[in-house]
């Protein structure tokens, strides 16, 4: 299936799970998750499987150093 | 239970050593490190004397908790007048300095006057010398600790130095300790060459005992799950700070040629902590009892010594983007030069950028720079410029002025391009897209400064994740969608962590370690920390107040240098549009900018008209003692000293 993440599009199998994604980023819980618009709670990040066409923003947030 | 203060006072013209014990109710309210500092500069200096003159205080400091066997906990403060700012000057650094300052047995080291030669002090538990160091005088950061372990025959010796960039006074002269440990900001190195102080010996010390043994261990247990789960400060530890100097650039948010843009698609990947890590990284270095490791060692055969340890983001965003240099080796070549001869990396090489874009547009021609091609993007004009502005010499003798001073001998629209605030230039995280780290910027008592609280990005975090948790615990409960807001809760956010980063300035903490949202431990560690490490029954409340009076004191300190909030100006540049790139259209709205300063003093509690603190707030606070600092300008010390005590 095809999804977009950050504007780029990604082919990814079926029935593949966000935390699947996340982690193919190199990415765990301290990230921002937006799906289709809306922000996801880090509860869903476990959860949720991702749809064809499905729209992400993914974020990772710095600070200082 | 809390526990006395003991100061040790040194006066270099006089050649006296003193010390003080500074009473439990006392030093609870200014508990170490930035605070301790602040109270005895405030209650011991007339805070308008110049800062190179003798008469300005040079003090180091560390807190009742240095040197608990936990990550975070080796850091010492140093408090002066910064000859770069004007304003009080505060810094930290690493390393085991810190450790072993309290280890002998002193909370705080307070200098004064100036001694007729180059010395240094000597430091072993309650015995203290002042030795003469007209042989290490012009000798870089690491010969010199080369040299006095020579001399004295010994190895166990924790050391603080300067190089030549202190004792030539460069503005933003560096004090460094392990030669790569940099108390890097606000000019310090220079008030200790202006007092031909060229080193701090101490005698190695050990770590000391927690109170309450089976408790503390309650915080460092499992330490490598608590480290394994935190992705945050576990990459810290694998890539080190500039492991995300890429992502910065492609999001557009990394200082580029003088702040000119954002997004350095020709040199980030090169500079990036990755490509450090899979080339010139040596081995990742650490502090006293740090399980983090995030410190860089590099090797350069026959260019860079790992004794000179290796550059963090900071160092190359100021090195590499804002100079557009595209070559790692260049920026640790020059990561290594500001730590020979005691430079911060932050304030010089912005200072170069400045004067890359003065050349660039003509304010600069070649027989200003000597025949240096100052372009941007020139390796080997970076590299001689530091040298020149270690010495004094050529172009570097203007250099060394700071970029604020230099616009104004350079002159025509030269004032443009220095991205300064308080004349301190600016670190390499942009205010265009994280507003309330730049209110905090613009209002921070000591110059641009990011590490004085959160960054916006966090508050975007669910609110169900372990950073919005720890915030609210520090009054930020609030969702955002994005971090580009600068309303009421943002102001808030940008002062509550503030207080809150004031406290870690405050007990000398590491802020990759202890913080209140993205850290290793959060604000509920930090009070089980000071309960069971020293036994000291706290509160989250006395902490924030703590950190609160800091800033507070810092502010007041100003006001008595005529210092108002016409001083909390950002650089009209972040006030226009980038045009293009992944930035652009990004820019921060000055009208909103405005409005919430104003806000920002109502939130701190200070005079709508001078931004500086009311005296209710000051009494709120337990500084009734520093009410009428700005109406005692020859008030003798001992009637402050009674006020205080009273």
């Amino acid at each position: 299936m095809q999804v977009t993440v950050n504007g780029s599009e990604r082919i990814l199998e079926e029935e593949y799970s966000l935390r699947m994604l996340l982690s193919d980023l190199g990415l765990k819980n301290m990230v921002i998750v937006f799906l289709n618009g809306s922000k996801l709670k880090v509860s869903e990040y476990d959860i949720l499987t991702l749809s064809e066409g499905d729209s992400l923003q993914i974020i990772k947030p710095v600070g200082g150093g | 239970m809390f526990p006395d203060g003991k100061i040790l006072k040194v006066n270099l013209s006089e050649r006296k050593i003193e010390k003080e014990v500074l009473p439990a109710s006392i030093y609870r309210l200014y508990p170490g490190g930035s605070a301790l500092g602040l109270y005895l500069i405030s209650r011991d200096m007339n805070p308008k004397v110049d800062a190179l003159s003798p008469e300005n205080n040079l003090i180091f400091s560390v807190s009742p908790l240095t040197g608990l066997p936990i990550s975070g906990l080796s850091r010492v403060t140093v408090t002066t007048k910064s000859p770069l700012t004007d304003t009080i000057g505060d810094s930290q650094a690493g390393g085991f300095f810190p450790v072993s300052l309290k280890g002998n047995g002193w909370d705080s080291i307070q200098i004064t006057g100036k001694a007729d030669s180059p010395c240094y002090l000597f430091i072993d538990g309650d015995n203290i010398e002042i030795k003469d160091a007209s042989s290490l005088w012009g000798k870089v950061t690491g010969d010199t600790e080369k040299l006095i372990k020579k001399s004295l025959g010994r190895e166990d010796l924790d050391i603080c130095e300067i190089g030549q960039g202190g004792e030539n006074q460069v503005k933003y002269a560096s004090i460094m300790n392990m030669c790569n440990r940099a108390n890097g900001r606000n000019g310090t190195g220079a008030v200790m060459g202006s007092k031909n102080l060229k080193a701090i010996v101490l005698v190695k010390t050990s770590g000391r005992r927690p109170k309450n043994m089976v408790k503390f261990t309650e915080l460092t247990k499992n330490f490598q799950n608590r480290l394994a789960a935190n992705e945050g400060v576990a990459g810290l530890g694998k890539y080190g700070t500039s492991g995300d100097t890429l992502t910065f650039s492609d999001s557009g948010w990394l200082p580029t040629r003088n702040w000119q843009r954002g997004n350095f698609p020709e040199g980030a990947e090169n500079i990036d902590g990755g490509t450090m890590y899979d080339t010139v990284l040596k081995e990742r270095d650490t502090c006293f009892a740090c399980g983090v490791r995030c410190k860089r060692v590099v090797e350069i055969e026959g260019k860079v010594d790992p004794l000179y340890g290796g550059p963090e983001y900071e160092t190359v965003g100021t090195m590499g983007s804002y100079c557009g240099i595209t070559s790692l080796e260049t920026v640790c070549i020059a990561n290594q030069l500001c730590n020979m001869y005691g430079l911060d990396t932050i304030s010089c090489g912005a200072t170069i950028s400045f004067a890359m874009e003065c050349f660039e547009s003509g304010l600069l021609t070649l027989e200003d720079t000597g025949g240096i091609d100052l372009s941007f993007g020139n390796d080997k004009a970076l590299i001689k410029v530091i040298e020149l502005i270690a010495k004094g010499e050529g172009i570097g003798k203007l250099l060394a002025l700071g970029s604020a001073r230099a616009a104004e001998v350079i002159g025509g629209n030269a004032s443009e391009y220095v991205m300064a605030v308080k004349k301190q230039e600016m670190p390499a995280h942009m205010p265009q897209w994280k507003p309330g780290m730049g209110i905090v910027y613009a209002v921070n008592p000591f110059g641009a400064d990011h590490q004085s609280s959160e960054h916006d990005p966090f508050v975007v975090m669910p609110e169900d994740s372990e950073i919005r948790k720890r915030l609210a615990k520090v009054g930020f409960n609030r969702d955002y969608q994005d971090q580009f807001q600068l309303d009421d809760d943002k102001v808030r956010f940008a002062f509550d962590t503030q207080c809150f980063f004031s406290i870690t300035d405050t007990l000398n903490l590491c802020q990759f370690v202890w913080g209140p949202s993205w850290e290793l431990y959060g604000p509920e560690d930090l009070v089980e920390l000071c309960k069971y490490g020293l036994g000291w029954d706290t509160s989250l409340f006395e902490l924030m107040r703590i950190g609160e009076r800091r800033i507070n004191m810092m502010r007041q300190f100003n006001a008595v240098n005529g210092f108002t909030k016409t001083d909390d100006k950002l650089p009209k540049r972040l006030f226009k549009s980038f045009v293009g790139g992944p930035e652009d259209g990004i820019k921060l709205d000055e009208q909103e900018f405005t409005r919430a300063l104003e806000k920002y003093y109502e939130i701190a509690g200070w005079d709508s008209q001078s931004g500086n603190p009311t005296k209710g707030t000051l009494r709120k606070l337990s500084l009734e003692w520093m009410v009428d600092l700005g109406e005692e300008k020859l008030k003798s010390t001992e009637e402050i000293k009674q006020k205080v005590m009273n």
